[in-house]
């Protein structure tokens, strides 16, 4: 995650915060004084506790708008990874060695190798004399005790 | 042999990747869609304006996903295009949606 997304996703995380309280705080305001400038209009709120939403302030609501566009725009744009489907490209990224694929580790493995890497790892024949007489070396050393 | 298995015969693709690609895609919409549905709560939409709200969100996602992490070409990277990066997982998308929207809605109107 590079630094940018970062400060955006912190700094719009704390404008959400802000515009999610200022709302609360203006729903808490609206029904605690139901309307100060003139308590006998029947116009508004007629149930008295609950408030529709275009009540909301305009800055509440844009400041909602604009810090939602903000951390959608850091979420997105920091750092996810996509890998081409078609064959013939990843084939050629993974022979240049640009990428790598999952479990391999970058540093160790040779570069200009590609998809069949399964195939180079294969082991050779195994040397069964040999397995068997250091078998037997090691029934001589341990088996007796 | 019909078309697309020819297609696929001439241009393969690597089933690890499509599947890694869609995950991860899958993941952004539904992060996004619970982030969309504070919003929501937050101004307070009801009925048929918090899901329009909701349509133009995931639009809004999509777009930035076409932009940011695919460089304006969908076709690299997901096999069904444009289409199957907007509509990735749109039902559990709604869910948590509705599930924040609600949600917020109560915590701020109290």
């Amino acid at each position: 995650m590079s630094l940018p997304s970062k400060l955006l996703i912190t700094f719009s995380s704390l404008l959400l915060a802000h515009a999610c309280y200022s709302a609360h705080e203006h729903s808490l305001l609206s029904t605690t004084h139901p309307s100060p400038s003139s308590p006998a209009s029947p116009s508004t709120s007629p149930s008295g506790t609950t408030t529709t939403g275009s009540s909301l302030p305009l800055d509440i609501t844009l400041e909602t708008l604009i810090s939602v566009s903000l951390l959608l725009l850091g979420i997105v744009s920091s750092g996810w990874e996509l890998k081409p489907i078609s064959l013939r490209s990843y084939a050629g990224m993974l022979e240049r060695g640009s990428v790598f694929p999952d479990g391999v580790d970058g540093k160790t493995t040779v570069r200009g190798r590609g998809i069949f890497d399964g195939l180079e790892d294969r082991p050779g024949f195994l040397d069964i004399r040999k397995q068997r007489e250091e078998f037997a070396q090691w029934i001589k050393t341990h088996g007796d005790s | 042999m019909n078309a697309e298995e020819r297609d696929l015969q001439i241009h393969p693709i690597v089933p690890e990747n499509v599947i890694a690609n869609s995950k991860t895609i899958v993941d952004l919409h539904s992060l996004s869609s619970s982030l969309l549905g504070i919003a929501a709560g937050i101004l307070g939409l009801e009925s048929y304006t918090g899901f329009l709200f909701y349509l133009l969100g995931t639009l809004f996602v999509s777009f930035l996903i076409i932009t940011f992490p695919m460089g304006g070409k969908p076709d690299v990277y997901v096999r069904g295009g444009l289409k199957d990066v907007v509509l990735a997982d749109v039902t559990g998308g709604v869910m948590g949606y509705v599930l924040t929207w609600t949600l917020f809605f109560g915590l701020v109107r109290v």
